[in-house]
């Protein structure tokens, strides 16, 4: 890692006015809503609060402020990075300078979540178990780490390439509710299993399923939609799997697998995206 | 492994260049997808260490291409290219190589001393002497105190291309890659540019200069490269060249009478074999063949009483071999 690439990225991201807005909402407003809310609608579905709420904020975070590429990634000229890459450091240093920058943001505001979540006893209100709550700020640092990488990767690919991933980040963070303006919330169902629940915030999710989408498409349309949303869940699961620390430990047998995918899916990540940065040229001017 | 930058002096150069040869280029190749005509058609050159080397061409000949490669930002699609015998994208070659592009982009969220600062820490110099020496090169490049910590998106053309002349030297290169340094700058901007392209030089610095400032090369270049469509037309010897026919514009100190003046250069010119092309009391304009014709005028001038205030070519030895070179004043292609 470049120490100097690593703390001028966060700077850029924090000297960014809508994105600190965006993380302090999210990292202290919206718990706060949460735990002050007196009942909360709740729904139960599939899904994962550490990886939404990740994910969330690591695309607010990368598509405000372009932290990872800037024009990097939006064209091969005039751009700063042949000042950077004629400096004595390796590619990889880049990238791996860039990851771990978006992943402490990111992994900041998640933890500062649950950190409020904790304290203020809505966690063990909602029955989480002292193990279940300490096992989730790691859940979420290795989310925020994962889901840094894929972003990392994205941003560094080619501008064609990029325009599809950028399709496929879209569409993984559509696929975890973003749209609904909702976020997931851990809640126990058993002491063995974790499940999770939705928790409609201003009620917009479901004025989107039972209403708008049905009177824009037609009654038809909500289930094509829940296919099409299921499949998205499916893609982005791929490209940066959740982890359920808890339930891993609390599997028997214990199955390194589970803990092997994120591993593994960080390293494909970070290795295409040095390889791509190796690959490139950088033309700095016209001839 | 990375080697370290003293291994510069004593790594293997190639089997092409001479024993002082720096950066070595042979059969250069590289062409760029979409475009039929190849980039780099076979460049071969050497550098020297501690020498400043120019490359001259149109627009689209291919110098920024080469620059690019030399700098390890493009991959050659054949030929050899070696810094010090070493790879240009190894370790212990960047970390003594400074770098300006024709037009510097920065980082547009960064004071011009929090930039430098940045590109500090990037070359890896010592943190202690981080802030003397980044104060130390703005102050060095003329950028006035008030602009250090105003944001570079907010500078000028010239204040970006003095803050990026200020990168490029900030990490204390031993090799300095300028693509066109004096573009935008005002003229005390040329003149602090020349000034430290002397000091590089005074300190055996090894400079590769791209300008279409002729007279900016003739000052600081030791050779230069003609290029035009991807390949080298010829690489002259700045010493080697001071001998060339020129226009002799003289001024005088002294108004003498037409008839006087006439007759005294009529006899100067018949003696030295030059030819006078204007001639008026205050001043002449002699054709000569060489500098020693030249200097065989001015002083048979001042053998005549006639005083002499000022004698120059009227143009330097690079238009001399540019205008030598026709194919080079015709025919820009687009750019890459």
């Amino acid at each position: 890692m470049n120490r100097a690439i690593y703390i001028e990225t966060i700077k850029k991201i924090l000297k960014q006015r809508f994105v600190v807005f965006m993380l302090l909402a999210m990292g202290v407003l919206l718990p706060l809503s949460l735990i002050l809310a007196p009942t909360p609608t709740v729904t139960s579905v599939d899904g994962w609060d550490a990886f939404a709420v990740s994910t969330i904020i690591g695309l607010i975070t990368v598509t405000a402020t372009n932290a990872i590429g800037n024009s990097l990634s939006i064209g091969g000229r005039s751009d700063y990075m042949p000042l950077i890459f004629t400096r004595p450091l390796h590619r990889y240093q880049y990238v791996i300078s860039k990851w771990l920058a978006l992943a402490t943001v990111i992994a900041v505001v998640s933890v500062l979540q649950n950190l409020l979540f904790t304290t203020s006893g809505a966690f063990t209100r909602w029955g989480l178990t002292d193990e279940m709550i300490v096992l989730d700020f790691f859940e979420r640092i290795i989310s925020a780490l994962s889901v840094s990488s894929v972003l990392t990767m994205i941003y560094l690919l080619p501008t064609q390439t990029m325009v599809l991933s950028g399709v496929i980040a879209f569409e993984l963070a559509a696929g975890i509710s973003i749209l609904a303006m909702s976020i997931a919330v851990p809640m126990p169902e058993t002491a063995t299993d974790v499940s999770v629940l939705l928790c409609d915030i201003l009620g917009i999710d479901d004025w989107i399923r039972t209403t708008f989408i049905p009177a824009l498409f037609g009654g038809s349309a909500l289930s094509s939609i829940q296919q099409y949303i299921a499949a998205i869940i499916n893609l982005s699961n791929f490209l940066a799997p959740q982890i359920h620390l808890y339930d891993i430990l609390e599997t028997r047998p214990f199955v390194w697998s589970a803990l092997l995918e994120p591993i593994s899916n960080i390293l494909i990540a970070l290795t295409i995206a040095t390889a791509v940065l190796n690959a490139r040229e950088y033309h700095y001017d016209v001839d | 492994m990375n080697r370290q930058p003293s291994d510069l002096t004593t790594a293997h150069r190639g089997p092409m260049a001479g024993a002082d040869s720096l950066i070595v280029v042979e059969n250069l190749i590289k062409a760029y997808e979409g475009r039929v005509d190849l980039a780099l058609k076979g460049i071969t050159l050497d550098v020297k260490e501690g020498e400043c080397f120019g490359l001259l061409g149109p627009n689209g000949a291919g110098k920024t291409t080469l620059m690019g490669c030399l700098l390890g930002l493009l991959n050659p699609d054949g030929g050899k290219l070696t810094v010090a015998g070493l790879d240009p994208n190894d370790l212990a070659v960047r970390e003594v190589i400074g770098f300006l592009p024709e037009r510097p982009h920065f980082e547009s969220w960064f004071t011009a001393q929090e930039f430098l600062t940045y590109h500090h820490s990037l070359s890896g110099l010592d943190k202690a002497s981080r802030k003397t020496d980044v104060v130390d090169m703005l102050k060095r490049v003329g950028l006035e105190e008030a602009a250090w910590t105003r944001k570079t998106n907010k500078f000028s053309r010239g204040m970006l291309q003095r803050l990026g002349l200020a990168q490029a030297l900030i990490g204390k290169p031993k090799i300095v890659f300028l693509d066109e340094p004096g573009s935008g700058m005002d003229p005390p901007g040329v003149t602090l540019l020349r000034e430290i392209l002397l000091e590089l030089k005074k300190s055996n610095a090894t400079i590769v200069l791209n300008s279409h400032h002729l007279d900016e090369m003739e000052r600081v270049c030791d050779r230069v490269a003609f290029i035009r469509n991807g390949q080298i037309q010829s690489i002259k010897s700045m010493s080697e060249e001071s001998d060339y026919p020129h226009v002799l514009r003289m001024r005088f100190a002294e108004r003498l009478e037409d008839q006087v003046l006439n007759a005294k250069f009529a006899s100067i010119a018949a003696a030295s074999g030059a030819s006078i092309l204007e001639i008026d009391p205050r001043g002449a304009r002699i054709a000569v063949t060489s500098g020693q014709m030249a200097s065989a005028v001015i002083r048979m001038c001042i053998e005549n009483q006639i005083a002499v205030q000022s004698a120059s070519p009227e143009s330097t030895s690079l238009e001399h071999l540019f205008n030598e070179m026709p194919e080079f004043l015709i025919g820009d292609k687009p750019d890459e």
